[in-house]
């Protein structure tokens, strides 16, 4: 308790007497001018804060006084009182006045006296007791439509800020969790604004949207995005702000004209199909058109063209149950039926789209109805049993779902009969997706046409897209079929089939028995995963940036931040693809090829020789192309890198008043410098940074700085100096933070550590004072210190290091007893590209930084000695003690270790070889995959704090990278090595 | 059940010192972090996502009232003000009772003569708890 009233009572002191300071300068400028009202309010809040500050500390006197001030200065800003010489003495004398009851407080900790008169003068300005709150009440009513309006202009702000980010949600499937968290968020605090505000629909749409989100289901989306569009425009309308909402107009006009673009695409081409005449092999093709065609409704809809997409459904309707098929007219009402299909997907390609014209679509659609018809006819006047529909009981016995029942048409109700009445035929479900490859597409057309038939299909939408299932009957067996799908589709990931089980379900979907008889949907597939999907277009990427609005002033482009983080992403999902070039352009296997074809043609067949001398040239244009590329890559990623660079003045700015003021809270005398805040950071840092290195200017100032009689005895200025600095050194940037005070004390860590348990008392002596400094870095060797109130507040310098782990980069320490302490920053100039070494252990990738690699060398026959503190093998003359990475990092290990070369299980046993400092320490790994740039992403918190881990990447393939943080890999390596000596010595 | 989470918005130090301690004197309520002004405060809500914010009125920057209209539209957060401006009746208390405040409160005082976090720390603490939905505690 009294620790916390002595804390307060310095606090007191410091911001007391800030507060006065501030008043006098105040007071001091000349009156009026341009920043008059916001000089008089700077003035009413430090005496309104002087009050506050006294009534907590029981001043009663400081705080009668204050509170006179207050409320003159309340009628000066109400307008009713002026800031003349008349007022102004008044408040210079309650000034002093204060500076006399603070300094008092301060050294006796009680309340004292106002002076005579004092407050009656006070009072007589002020209008008495309560009076200046009277007065300032008309300045300030509490005024409702103020209030909303004023919010109204924030929504509108917050809307229009947030459209970049909402129109992300345009392609959710190309969001990683992240991304998607950002979206969700800006549309949750969206959502919030306008349940605040009781814009209900606009929150119900939000929330419609965060939800199509959070099942990634694109089509809700946009359907969303479509009403925030319109909202948007409303709400821009009627406050007359712009509230974004041209933007995501653009945006969405943009993706939809990209979607019906290429759906109709595919569906004209698809018509043009001359199988589509063709009763056997029309069907597959013609449930692709159907497909198509419901894209080009659905975008027609969305763009409101109701006649058009009307007409466009009863065509993918008629394609889809392939009645006509076979028909005589079908053939001319196809190509009629396309070139309608032309020209509406001209006309809503308009700006304003158009719909089709009455007369065209109603005549077009009675066509098609009629050919229907008389399709269905001609089929039922053939076998009136065989084309009986059946009942939802039937089906259920058959093994299907009775909601096939809307998709068998006369036709395939009686194939279906057929089918059931064969004891030698099965049938089968097939699950199919056929947009992503054409050679899958026509493989599966060839397919149906020849070893089965198909009954009906229908359209499911599983995962966001629309797949194609099939009702198939075969006299063939499952592995049969099977086989001849994956001979398609070698992956299994577009083609599947199931085993229609009669008198139950499905094979391995049991729930389809239990659903209800009248349920409109057919048996989906049981959960999977979407299908891989390399060759699609990213859809919308190129309009999302070309139809932004940045604005343009003087000569400044202002670019919303997450566009700049979108092109980085690009550019170094470009750096990667470079990188794989280059290994493929370099690789040796190629050489060795060339070199064994030399060998083999000798002086033989000149044509060959040609032949040869081509693939050589070939080859060095190849290499040549590379190079360049690879420079006019790491030009651009310069170039773009620069996008995200501020000075690191804007970091330095805080610390000279806060150095300032520590200073004078413990009557020390400090000249802070500053230096290189010219040099360029990445903007993301600069905000990692601010707490570490306000943490160390702290330590600096309570620990390492002594008071000017201590320095005078110590014989160095009274004045200490304490300076932080930033250099830059190619693609890295330093920040120092350096004192001339006492240094840290060798010992004094050495026996905390002790103490702590970090390192054993023998130990401790053996090491260099290098490492014992090290160990203020380590985890809650900090918090034991004396707690003061404005460092040790339990975020320690184990804290700083991860920090900076977090930007890539590493933190050291020089210091000398009673000379001053440095601490050097070592950060990337980007804190997103890092240059690190890939290997496995296990099925892990792991990354350790490039910069902490001595070399890679091979373990195989290598002889393991055993030294004092663990295995250690013969490398380059020096003993290498070598440790498994999986120890070092807690990961499940296999294998005997160490290798026993005479057992010959030493393998293809790689070592990483770690340098940290002068000292080496081997680890050793599984597999090395290869040496790249990596784009690192802010690991989760919870893994940010596990030991060794200083960030996660993914590769091209998606795999996840764990990158580790070199000298905490190299503790923890250290620290396994022991545990394993011990280990082995107990255990022999 | 979880423990609500609390941001203390105030531009003293001092102030954040006797609120954070008395905040803290309560196990039930866990302070999440303070803030010196309004900007950080907000930043600070967008990441931390408190359950209330404890919120002074008279800022610089930003004040009080200012940063209540950017909260009520993009927190859930519930919003006490503790301030010695908005006493009952006042027209700062009318403003932030129109933005939402749940609690208007007086900041505390005579930190020094008594026990503040059992006596002159009730009422701030009841105010958070009420808030909060908790059950109230006896007076000492």
């Amino acid at each position: 308790m009294s620790e916390l009233i002595e804390t307060l009572w310095r606090q007191f002191g410091v911001e007391a007497g800030e507060h006065l300071d501030a008043i006098e300068a105040l007071l001091a400028a000349p009156p009026g001018g341009t920043d008059g009202p916001q000089r008089i309010a700077a003035l009413f809040r430090a005496f309104h804060s002087l009050k506050g500050a006294a009534r907590a500390m029981d001043l009663f006197a400081m705080e009668a006084v204050a509170h006179r001030a207050e409320t003159i200065l309340g009628r000066i800003r109400a307008g009713s009182l002026e800031l003349t010489g008349a007022t102004a003495d008044p408040l210079l004398e309650a000034l002093d006045a204060l500076r006399g009851l603070v300094e008092q407080a301060t050294r006796d900790r009680r309340d004292g006296v106002a002076p005579d008169g004092l407050l009656a003068k006070l009072d007589a300005l002020g209008g008495g007791k309560g009076a200046g709150k009277a007065t300032a009440d008309p300045s300030k009513p509490p005024n409702r439509l103020h209030g909303n309006d004023k919010l109204l202009g924030l929504f509108v702000g917050l809307l229009h800020d947030g459209m970049a980010t909402l129109t992300r949600g345009l392609d959710p499937a190309a969001l990683d969790g992240e991304e998607l968290r950002a979206v969700d968020d800006t549309a949750e605090r969206l959502e919030i604004a306008c349940e605040r505000l009781d814009f209900l629909p606009f929150a119900d749409t939000l929330r419609g949207f965060r939800a199509a989100l959070a099942h990634r289901d694109a089509d809700a989306a946009l359907r969303a995005l479509q009403a925030v569009a319109v909202a948007s425009a409303r709400v821009g309308r009627l406050s007359g702000r712009d509230a974004g909402a041209a933007i995501l107009v653009t945006l969405l006009a943009d993706h939809n004209a990209q979607a019906l673009e290429s759906s109709a695409a595919r569906a004209l081409e698809l018509m043009a199909d001359p199988r589509l005449a063709e009763p056997a092999v029309g069907v597959a093709t013609g449930a692709e058109l159907a497909g198509a065609l419901d894209r080009v409704a659905a975008t027609l809809d969305i763009v409101t063209l109701p006649r058009a997409a009307a007409l466009v459904r009863v065509l993918a309707d008629v394609t889809r149950h392939a009645a006509p098929f076979g028909q005589a007219g079908w053939p001319g009402l196809l190509a009629d039926s396309r070139m309608v299909v032309e020209r509406l997907a001209a006309l809503a390609m308009l700006d304003p789209p158009e719909d089709l014209d009455d007369g065209t679509a109603a005549e077009l659609e009675r066509r098609l109805r009629a050919c229907v018809d008389g399709a269905s006819a001609g089929a039922r006047s053939g076998d009136a049993d065989a084309g009986r529909p059946f009942t939802a009981a039937e089906l259920t016995d058959l093994g299907l779902d009775a909601g096939l029942l809307r998709f068998l048409s006369p036709d395939s109700a009686a194939d279906l009969r057929a089918a059931v009445a064969d004891p030698a035929i099965g049938l089968c479900e097939v699950t199919a997706f056929l947009e992503t490859s054409a050679e899958v597409a026509s493989g599966f057309v060839a397919w149906l046409g020849s070893r089965v038939q198909a009954i009906t299909n229908w359209p499911e939408f599983i995962d966001g897209k629309t797949w194609l299932k099939l009702l198939v009957a075969s006299p063939l067996g499952l592995d049969e079929l099977r086989g001849g799908l994956s001979a398609i589709d070698p992956g299994g990931e577009l083609l599947r089939i199931r085993r229609c089980v009669p008198g139950g379900a499905v094979t391995d979907d049991p729930s389809a028995a239990m659903r209800e008889p009248d349920s409109a949907l057919p048996s989906p597939v049981p959960p999977q995963r979407r299908p891989a999907d390399p060759s699609a277009p990213p859809a919308a990427v190129a309009p999302a940036q070309r139809a932004r609005q940045p604005a343009v002033s003087a000569g400044v482009l202002r670019v919303p931040g997450e566009v700049v983080d979108r092109f980085m992403a690009r550019i170094d999902g470009m750096v990667l693809l470079s990188g794989d070039l280059n290994a493929a352009a370099r690789d040796t296997g190629l050489e060795q090829a060339f070199a064994a074809l030399a060998d083999r043609l000798g002086a033989g067949d000149p044509g060959l020789r040609a032949a040869q001398e081509a693939m050589e040239r070939h080859r060095r244009d190849l290499l040549d192309l590379d190079a360049r590329l690879s420079r006019s890559v790491d030009r651009l990623r310069e170039a773009a890198l620069d996008l995200r660079v501020v000075p690191v003045e804007t970091l330095f700015t805080p610390f000279p008043r806060m150095v300032r003021e520590l200073a004078r809270a413990q009557g020390k005398s400090v000249r802070f410098a500053t230096d290189g805040g010219d040099v360029r950071i990445d903007k993301s840092m600069v905000e990692t940074l601010h707490d570490p290195l306000m943490h160390m200017v702290r330590n600096a100032i309570d620990h390492g700085i002594e008071l000017p009689a201590e320095r005078e005895a110590a014989g160095k200025p009274p004045q200490a100096t304490l300076s932080l600095r930033a250099v830059q050194r190619n693609s890295r940037v330093v920040v120092e933070i350096a004192d001339d005070g006492r240094g840290i004390a060798t010992g004094a860590v050495r026996a905390k550590a002790v103490r702590n348990g970090l390192v054993g008392e023998e130990e401790s002596r053996a090491l260099p004072p290098e490492a014992i400094h090290d160990f203020i870095f380590a985890p809650g060797f900090s918090t034991a210190e004396a707690v003061t109130e404005t460092s040790g507040r339990g975020v320690g310098m184990d804290v700083v290091r991860t920090a900076i782990a977090r930007l890539g980069g590493s933190v050291a320490i020089r210091t000398a007893e009673g000379e001053g302490t440095a601490f050097a920053i070592d950060l990337p100039l980007s804190a997103a590209i890092l240059r690190a070494l890939l290997v496995e252990v296990g099925d892990q990738v792991l990354a350790i930084p490039d910069r902490f690699v001595e070399e890679v060398c091979g373990l195989a026959g290598a002889a393991f000695d055993r030294e004092i503190n663990g295995w250690a093998v013969r490398h380059r003359d020096r003993a290498l003690p070598v440790v498994r990475l999986a120890d070092a990092l807690d990961l499940p290990t296999g294998g005997a270790w160490p290798p026993d070369g005479a057992k010959g299980d030493e393998g293809q046993g790689m070592v990483v070889v770690l340098r940290h400092g002068d000292r080496c320490i081997g680890l050793a790994i599984d597999a090395l995959l290869r040496r790249g740039d990596l784009f690192v992403r802010e690991s989760h918190p919870g893994l940010a704090e596990v030991p060794g881990v200083g960030g996660v990447s993914l590769l091209n393939d998606g795999r996840i990278v764990i990158i580790l943080d070199g000298d905490a890999l190299y503790r923890l390596a250290t620290a396994a090595q022991a545990r394993r000596a011990e280990g082995a010595t107990g255990g022999s | 059940m979880a423990k609500p989470t609390i941001l203390l918005v105030d531009d003293s130090v001092l102030m954040r010192t006797i609120i954070g301690d008395i905040v803290r004197s309560d196990e039930e309520l866990s302070l999440v972090g303070a803030a010196e002004n309004g900007k950080v405060a907000l930043e600070m809500v967008k990441s931390l996502k408190p359950d209330i914010v404890l919120l002074d009125i008279e800022m610089p920057e930003m004040s009080g009232l200012e940063v209540m209209e950017h909260l009520s539209l993009t927190s859930r957060a519930k919003v006490v003000i503790i301030s010695s401006v908005a006493q009952v009746g006042s027209p700062e208390a009318g403003e932030a009772r129109a933005l939402g405040a749940v609690e208007i409160i007086a900041k505390p005082s005579g930190t020094m003569s008594l026990d503040l976090a059992h006596k002159k720390g009730h009422d701030i603490v009841v105010a958070i708890r009420r808030a909060a939905g908790l059950p109230l505690p006896a007076r000492p």
